[in-house]
């Protein structure tokens, strides 16, 4: 592959989501407008080399995509011998971008994603689908990433594109309530696609990025067509702190290092700085979310030189605001880190107490009690919590940690034992 | 002369090419940045992208003040990417200078520097 391939590839894959999106819109069938797209960028790749690259490359292709559709539609009726149908009138080049500056692209987008985004669907299929459609990967590629044979990976994409394109969602323009629960529904989707590489176990962590870097584009997509939407800010902001921290995360050996004990001086300063420079426009909006707290979370780690310097009086009266717009028993076992930090273990702990029953199959729940009870003395309960967590579903890393803390505890016990039977004798 | 070299460029594309080609345009900089400082004092920086710009529109008369949007001045599709500020003999000189960046991909515009301040005030 020649440099220019490499160019034209990633300019089409830039243009992709808007001029398929476009020309959903136009021939009202998703598969129609992949294969008119795929046609214009295969004419692009012969004709641009030769006769130069047109001024406005998304233009050039929309319009030759648009012509490949509809004569896709002539070929097909002629095939059928019904006559032709009626082709939609041929627009002008200018008239069809005016169109879409108008506004109209920012929904074909977003209409796009949310189609993707089909209850009926898992999380994972609809990440996967707006992988396939939007972001254009290849199945091998969604299938990697996913850790999944691609065969399998075929199989679930047809059924979940045969789910989502049923549900007719309309090419009206939204109204602003409809917009924005859109958009809602699309940010939680990119959210979960970032979560699902990042939260990827030991070993699969190098293969697994690819699943944040397409969570950040899409992220990026959507806060270029939707530039004063400060959730997206906030979005992408999140997403931007998490992974300057990529490097930092694996050891030599490839395993997880905690926060805490990560090299602050390999976090992506580009990406920091970036990430706060968001966050600070989203302030200006004074209409804070879940996922503009959660950035600022974010950045209150980012700022501090080492672990010691965390502001976590800080972080805990951010967390204390997440949990009111978030009610959910995790956010409340992070907010109880963060009381830890700053009251000490036994405040935390009481927290904890009201999660018992929410969080009994979650394994950090237990690490988390098991560790305020370390810090706390309580070492037959604090090893009681880790032997918990053992049971859970864990990975092999994660099970090795455990054992090294239940026989830690075992062994403070032990000492216990010893230093209070010498009292006795003394 | 003071002569800016302007760089256009598509957003996102370079982050999707491969590593060997982003680390040969990365050299070309590296390259030109050498070359720059040893003659002198010069300035470049690299802008990030859009969807990090405020842009104030001029006040309306009711207002009286201008009002900050989200977003670039101007919604086009190639996206100001950086630039140079260089002392030059000619327009001719800044011209070769511009192009040992190379214009394969990206579009680059020079301009006469009308006015530099701060790190780029004339002394």
């Amino acid at each position: 592959m020649t440099a220019g391939d490499a160019w034209l590839e990633a300019r089409f894959a830039e243009i992709r989501p808007k001029a398929v999106a476009a020309l959903t819109r136009q021939f009202r069938d998703l598969e129609l407008a992949e294969e008119a797209f795929a046609v214009s960028c295969l004419r692009a790749v012969q004709a641009w080399p030769k006769r130069g690259r047109p001024d406005d490359p998304f233009a050039w292709l929309l319009a030759v995509g648009r012509n490949a559709g509809i004569d896709i539609l002539r070929r097909a009726a002629r095939a059928r011998d019904l006559g032709l149908p009626e082709p939609p009138a041929p627009a002008a080049e200018d008239a069809l971008i005016a169109d879409l500056d108008a506004g109209g692209l920012r929904d074909d987008v977003l209409r796009l994603l949310f189609i993707c985004c089909h209850p009926d669907l898992a999380p994972r299929d609809q990440s996967a689908l707006a992988l396939r459609i939007v972001a254009g990967l290849s199945v091998a590629e969604i299938a990697r990433a996913f850790l999944i044979k691609p065969k399998a990976m075929e199989q679930r994409l047809t059924r979940a594109k045969r789910t989502a394109t049923r549900a007719e969602v309309p090419f009206e323009t939204p109204d602003l309530a409809e917009r924005h629960k859109r958009l809602r529904t699309v940010s939680l989707m990119v959210y979960l696609l970032f979560n699902e590489g990042w939260s990827a176990s030991t070993g699969e962590t190098q293969i697994r990025t690819a699943l944040c870097e397409e969570a950040i584009r899409l992220a990026r997509l959507l806060l270029d067509l939707f530039p004063a939407v400060g959730e997206l800010m906030g979005l992408l902001a999140l997403f931007l702190f998490q992974h300057s921290r990529r490097l930092a995360r694996l050891d030599a050996v490839g395993e997880l290092v905690p926060l805490d004990d990560q090299d602050r001086t390999s976090w992506d300063r580009a990406m920091t700085t970036e990430a706060r420079a968001l966050l600070e426009k989203a302030l200006r909006h004074a209409a804070p979310g879940p996922y503009q707290i959660q950035a600022a979370i974010a950045a209150v780690h980012a700022a501090a030189p080492a672990a010691d310097d965390t502001d976590w009086r800080e972080i805990e009266r951010l967390y204390a605001a997440l949990y009111l717009l978030e009610p959910t028993p995790v956010v409340k076992l992070n907010h109880a880190v963060a009381v830890a930090k700053v009251d000490g273990p036994a405040a935390a702990l009481d927290m904890l107490a009201t999660l018992a029953d929410a969080l009994d199959a979650y394994k950090w729940f237990h690490t988390t009690r098991a560790a305020f009870l370390t810090e706390l003395g309580d070492f037959g309960a604090a090893g009681a919590a880790y032997q918990r967590a053992l049971s859970l579903d864990t990975t092999a890393p994660e099970r090795r940690h455990l054992r090294r803390k239940i026989t830690a505890c075992e062994e403070e016990i032990r000492n216990d034992a010893a230093s209070g039977g010498a009292r006795r004798i003394s | 002369m003071l002569y800016s070299i302007l760089i256009y460029a598509a957003e996102g594309v370079f982050d999707r090419l491969p590593p060997d080609e982003q680390e040969a345009i990365l050299r070309r900089h590296g390259d030109l940045q050498a070359k720059l400082a040893a003659r002198g004092d010069f300035a470049v920086a690299r802008l990030m992208p859009v969807s990090s710009a405020v842009t104030l529109k001029p006040a309306s008369e009711s207002a009286g003040k201008p009002l900050v949007v989200d977003g670039p001045f101007a919604e086009t599709k190639e996206r100001f990417a950086g630039f140079y500020v260089v002392d030059c003999e000619s327009l001719d000189e800044a011209v070769a200078l511009a192009a040992e960046l190379g214009t394969g991909h990206d579009s680059l515009e020079i301009r006469p520097v009308a006015w530099a301040g701060g790190l780029l005030a004339p002394p």
